[in-house]
């Protein structure tokens, strides 16, 4: 049985590093779940520190969803797309979260379904869209970066009924 | 001459990140000193809490406090990690001084005679399969499939000698 509180899409066990970011329009437009992968971008003339939807690469992990239940009808609603800011989180946080790959690369992109079985010690990554996963997208969708080494964190707990599903993860970003 | 007071089996200079868990039954069977590399484990089924093991080269971080210090007898802390099964896990950036390295190589090991290994500054650490600080890879040494192992844990700070009580002074990057 859950006995922890997970309320959000990213819920913090253990704080470490942040920083405040400024936000791609791309990201914005798309919106994004707490504990998503953000890496670095150009920021054009202004100088901003700014992130976009991680590819693999790693800047951080966004603290707060872009539109989360919790922040409804209270003062965060909207808040960070409307600013174009957000929290970005480094170094060694320990987090339970939403924001990881629930199903394998190759089966998603033509089905049917395959779960990833993720399990406590291992290796995560970001996949290319930003999500916590244990394999390297880059080398399964032929990235000519790959491979990745990039690792982003290690499995704490692996996501089931007892933790409501979450992923928990020890980052080290 | 040693300068700095070493009166434990992990002794901090400067603390990182850290979090209690939950031991495993094997780690709470068998003990451990301060400074011991573990990994995070699964937890038994139905229990929702972050159990960490020994680790066997893969890397959760250090416990601090050792099961049974001699720094701890006759304090409140005497036996307390074992009874509650929980200690606090060390992880992130630290400098620490501890004794629980490796002192011999792997080959040796496994056969003797026992060859020291050579410690250098700056050199990366890796956990070794029994958990314990050491320079060598040892998936790669030992065969083991997850080989090489690219957990690096930290660096070395300042080697073993009469001069430190044979302690390992390291930066702990996890």
């Amino acid at each position: 049985m859950p006995t922890v509180t997970r309320n959000r899409d990213c819920v913090v066990h253990m704080k470490s590093d942040s920083f405040t970011v400024a936000l791609a329009p791309s990201l914005i437009a798309s919106g994004w779940t707490g504990g998503s992968g953000v890496m670095w971008s150009d920021s054009g003339a202004s100088d901003k520190f700014m992130v976009e939807q991680s590819d693999g690469l790693y800047g951080g992990m966004l603290l707060f969803g872009s539109d989360e239940l919790s922040d409804k009808w209270t003062g965060l609603s909207d808040n960070q797309t409307v600013y174009s800011f957000a929290t970005i989180c480094t170094g060694g946080w320990v987090v339970s979260t939403v924001s990881f790959e629930t199903y394998t690369w190759a089966s998603r992109q033509a089905g049917p379904l395959v779960a990833i079985t993720y399990t406590a010690g291992e290796k995560l990554y970001w996949s290319l869209r930003g999500l916590y996963t244990n394999t390297d997208e880059w080398s399964e969708s032929g990235d000519p970066r790959a491979p990745n080494t990039f690792v982003v964190g290690r499995v704490v707990a692996a996501p089931s009924v007892t933790n409501n599903y979450y992923l928990t993860a020890q980052t080290n970003l | 001459m040693p300068i700095a007071p070493r009166n434990r089996d992990c002794v901090v200079l400067k603390r990182g990140e850290s979090i209690t868990v939950s031991l495993s039954d094997g780690l709470l069977a068998s003990g451990w000193q301060g400074g011991q590399g573990v990994v995070w484990t699964a937890p038994a089924v139905g229990v929702d809490e972050f159990k960490v093991g020994v680790s066997d080269g893969w890397v959760a971080g250090l416990l601090l406090d050792g099961s049974n210090e001699s720094g701890d007898q006759y304090t409140g802390l005497t036996g307390n990690q074992v009874a509650y099964g929980y200690a606090v896990l060390c992880y992130g950036n630290w400098l620490l001084m501890t004794r629980t390295i490796e002192r011999y190589t792997w080959a040796s090991r496994q056969g003797g005679p026992l060859v020291d290994i050579v410690y250098v500054e700056s050199a990366p650490l890796f956990l070794s399969l029994e958990g314990k600080l050491t320079t060598e890879d040892e998936f790669t040494l030992s065969g083991d499939p997850r080989a090489p192992n690219t957990s690096y844990i930290g660096y070395v700070c300042q080697v073993p000698s009469v001069d430190n009580d044979y302690y390992l002074t390291f930066q702990m990057s996890a």
